[in-house]
């Protein structure tokens, strides 16, 4: 439910999710099926139930599910308890601004409509559509240049101080301030030459250039209050003591052992939760994870795929919990989509034909279904799979040894040393393919394909490395092929990831370099209309899969347990919305 | 004793500077970078030119664009005055993350010295004067079991097994301590925090007790056969005299020098355990630390470590003169 992300390109996560963002791969790193995915077919006009033709296992297409929820409770909901939530690590700041700020950190201080801070606009969880927060409404000039925001006069910070647009000009100040450890928030605000306070508010903000993206981008910042985070050092001094307009605040926080955040009497929006307190376990081992969870001490947890099948069916777990899947789009813990990268610099992989090959020699459907228990669909690029930006006609290259032999002679392949590895002008078919340690399952897929590329006269080294070993080298780009994930949240700009421009420092590891694609990101960069950027969108798509710069792999389920003691539980495409949670006073739990 | 004292605590000085040359180079050397797991996620709006202006801009704020020797004397002029710099992760001092945890990976361990040796010496005199019983083939067989057993399966399968869920419920899974803890009375809260640490404390004993048994055995051994002893059972004083009275005590010399070399065992396995049972002490904070190249952090935990275990060859030397007379620093 990471809203802010929602407003980058893509963000990248490795298929190993959660546990090395936070720095604690190894034994506590969890499936890269924390991955989730997918959606909810709620309304963003995604087009799930035309089935988009895909190929590909029965999964691909199976609907969102909520098995367990209890009998709906009699009388109107009532406030109390406690929602106990397993984190894999703790949060390095409650600073949501600084750099470091991860997904643990989104996840305390709240995604979208935010639990400690709150942003000027947040989305309906059923259509995604942008309402008021602590703005009432806004205006944009004719050339998407300007950006007026007029906020409402009651909101009121923690301390009892009213927000106003001093507030979040200072906010946006902190994050332009280099001295500040901010350079990823910073980025998204680069196109802006201005932020203006019109009065105590109303604040207008001026752009360079028109972008389709600047008014999520102003939405969904996080205001901090500037008579307390101005003073003192802005890196440090707030991580552990936020204070924010949110209808939570901070009670307590025990270091290596939880985060508290607890109701605001005070609080000033209309959207009040019902739960009193949400404590935030960390427990990096997803094993302890699991058995605390058996006893009933976990209220609320993300489960690997191998988890799922093994011990969520269990009476344990399946007679007191709510077992939730669903596809959704934007949270911090996992990657959208999985993929294999082919480096267009090197020579077996600068030829689409050859690329096409590499594609149709995994076997995606039939690993979907075993290594992944059928909890995935496989996917054909990059945008958000229930959003019209993706193209539901294009079905992934199916899986094809004896085609992939006959591209791969065709581009030249051929053994032509009977050594049993195909060759080209001397060069033997043979790479290394790199990906983050600590995922069982991706193992598992490595050595499948690896089998089936032997067949296929073609030699493979696998190379698992340690997240941070592995950034470096594809940020340097001394790899021959590598995987990781990416996330498209449901307003995405492939611009970061496929545009030749960032072919040699950006996110474009693979030099993917087309000018047609070029051609139609540019254009949807200042396309305004949804539908017709998302029509350009499609179009990329296609260009995307007759050139495969990647080898494109699964959307996971996200996989959630949630006690039944809560009522109300909604499995939304932006995730949950805890605000709606509540207990009935005989089962609450907690005092 | 005083001046050799003196001596071997000012030869710390020059030792931990060798240490702390070599640990940061190989820290700083090693592939991955801070900055790269920083600005991995490059922005959207402005293209290459900002990611590396971006990269930039981080590695100024954490003085990586300095060249690496330069990078040292400013860490070592920092360390003069106690100043670890702060952590990459939350901008905290390197010393305050530390001296939250040490605490508890310093209680972790010492229960663990106490219990290894507790339990080890006995073992080791049974073993000896039980030489080549089958009592004696047994025990040296189960310890040698437990020795090649890595720490981290154990502390798995103990977990699967003995803390709820699908077999016994015994055990927390988690943490130093219940939920609710704080609201115990300073008996229950005892209790509790032992219970919590039952598991732990296996297995970051276990290992050291297996090769520590052997040691007391081996040096018992050895002791039986020196003349003295012959001279003690001639004068008709019973076994148990002999053994506990004379024997014991002067085979216990090379058991406690051991003691030294123990602490960066068990600190190593503290890395390991506390990460698995979710124990927020030293150990879990060095390996999420290493993982992401938090440097300030990772030199605070290995200089404190280095400077632990050179205190724990000076203390094992004092103990040397304490137990064997016949040592004189001098």
């Amino acid at each position: 439910m990471q809203f802010y992300k929602s407003l980058s390109a893509i963000v990248l996560t490795a298929l190993i999710a959660p546990a090395f963002l936070a720095g604690c791969g190894g034994s506590g790193g969890s499936a890269p099926e924390e991955a989730n995915v997918g959606a909810t077919s709620s309304g963003s006009g995604g087009g799930v139930d035309d089935g988009g033709s895909a190929a590909g296992p029965s999964a691909l297409d199976a609907p969102d599910e909520q098995l367990g929820a209890p009998p709906v409770a009699e009388g109107p909901p009532v406030e109390g308890d406690w929602i106990v939530v397993r984190l894999n690590a703790e949060p390095p700041t409650l600073n949501p601004l600084l750099e470091v700020a991860d997904a643990y950190t989104q996840r305390v201080v709240g995604g979208n409509g935010g639990n400690i801070f709150e942003t000027l606009l947040e989305r309906d969880n059923e259509t995604q559509e942008f309402k008021p927060l602590l703005a009432e409404r806004y205006e944009v000039s004719d050339d998407h240049l300007r950006y007026t925001f007029y906020l409402r006069q009651n909101a009121r910070f923690s301390d009892g101080a009213p927000l106003t647009a001093h507030d979040v000009l200072f906010t946006y100040e902190a994050i332009q301030n280099p001295a500040h450890d901010c350079a990823d928030r910073r980025s998204y605000l680069v196109d802006f030459e201005s932020a203006t306070v019109l009065d105590d508010y109303t604040i207008q903000f001026q752009a360079r250039q028109p972008y389709f993206l600047h008014l999520s981008v102003l939405g969904s910042i996080e205001v901090v209050p500037k008579h307390i985070y101005s003073q003192g050092d802005f890196n440090r001094d707030f991580s552990r003591a936020p204070v924010g307009s949110g209808p939570y605040a901070l009670k307590q926080w025990d270091t290596g052992q939880q985060v508290v955040i607890a109701k605001r009497a005070d609080y000033w929006g209309e959207k009040k939760p019902w739960v009193n307190e949400i404590h935030y376990k960390f427990i990096t081992d997803d094993n302890a994870a699991l058995q605390l969870l058996r006893r009933g001490e976990l209220d609320e947890m993300r489960m690997s795929a191998e988890q799922w099948v093994r011990h969520a069916p269990r009476p344990e777990i399946a007679d007191n919990y709510q077992r939730i899947t669903m596809y959704s789009p934007v949270d911090g813990y996992a990657g959208t989509f999985g993929w294999i990268g082919w480096n267009a610099k090197r020579p077996f992989f600068s030829d689409n034909r050859v690329r096409k090959a590499m594609t149709m020699l995994l076997d995606r459907d039939t690993i979907g279904e075993t290594i992944y228990h059928g909890l995935v669909r496989t996917v054909s690029g990059s945008m958000f799979p229930d959003s019209p930006a993706y193209d539901q006609s294009i079905a992934p290259w199916p899986f094809d040894p004896e085609q992939a032999a006959a591209l791969l002679e065709e581009a030249g392949w051929t053994d032509s040393d009977r050594d049993g590895i195909r060759d080209k002008d001397g060069t033997p078919f043979s790479f290394q393919w790199i990906f983050p340690t600590g995922s069982p399952e991706y193992e598992q897929l490595a050595t499948v394909y690896k089998e089936e590329l032997d067949r296929a006269g073609i030699d493979v080294t696998l190379r698992p490395l340690e997240w941070a070993t592995f950034l470096e080298s594809v940020t340097k780009r001394t790899f021959d092929a590598c995987s990781m994930a990416w996330v498209s949240p449901i307003e995405s700009d492939p611009y970061q990831i496929w545009h030749s421009s960032q072919a040699e420092n950006g996110s474009n590891y693979v030099g993917f370099v087309n000018e047609e694609a070029d051609r139609l990101i540019e254009a949807a960069r200042l396309e305004f209309d949804a539908d017709r950027r998302a029509a350009l969108y499609r179009e990329f798509h296609a260009i995307l899969h007759e050139e495969q710069p990647y080898t494109f792999l699964y959307n996971s389920k996200r996989k959630v347990v949630v006690s039944n003691r809560f009522q109300n539980v909604k499995p939304y495409t932006l995730g949950f919305d805890m605000r709606e949670w509540w207990v009935p006073l005989d089962q609450q739990r907690y005092r | 004793m005083r001046t050799y004292l003196i001596r071997r605590l000012l030869l710390v000085i020059p030792t931990f500077l060798g240490i702390s040359i070599i640990t940061f180079l190989i820290v700083q050397m090693a592939p991955g970078s801070p900055i790269f797991l920083k600005v991995h996620k490059p922005g959207s709006a402005g293209g290459s030119a900002i990611t590396q202006e971006a990269i930039e801009q981080t590695k100024k704020l954490y003085g990586l664009d300095k060249p690496l020797p330069v990078r040292y004397v400013l860490w070592l002029g920092k360390l003069a005055t106690l100043d670890f710099g702060n952590s990459y992760k939350d901008h905290r001092p390197v010393l305050e993350k530390i001296g939250e945890t040490l605490p508890i990976t310093i209680q972790l361990n010492l229960i663990s010295i106490l219990l290894i040796y507790l339990i080890a010496i006995p073992i080791g005199v049974y073993s000896a004067t039980h030489q080549h019983s089958p009592g004696d083939t047994l025990i040296t067989l189960i310890l040698f079991v437990l020795y090649s057993l890595p720490s981290f399966w154990v502390a798995m399968l103990l977990m699967y097994y003995f803390c709820g869920g699908a077999h016994w419920n015994w055990f927390p899974a988690a943490g130093m301590n219940s939920y609710d803890a704080r609201t115990l009375a300073w008996w229950p809260w005892l209790l509790d925090r032992g219970w919590h640490l039952v598991l732990p404390v296996v297995c970051l004993s276990y290992n050291g007790l297996a090769s520590l048994s052997r040691y007391a055995r081996a040096g018992l051994i050895e002791t039986v056969r020196q003349d003295y002893v012959r001279t003690a059972r001639a004068y008709g004083f019973s076994e148990r005299t002999v053994i506990y009275k004379y024997a014991l005590r002067n085979s216990l010399i090379p058991i406690i020098t051991i003691l030294g070399a123990l602490i960066p065992t068990l600190i190593g396995g503290s890395v390991i355990i506390e990460s698995i049972f979710s124990i927020p002490g030293m150990g879990k904070l060095a390996f999420e630390a290493i993982l992401s190249r938090d440097y300030p952090l990772v030199m605070g935990i290995l200089s404190i470590t280095a400077l632990l275990t050179l205190l724990g060859l000076i203390l094992s030397d004092i103990l040397y003169a304490l137990v064997d007379p016949r040592i004189k620093f001098s």
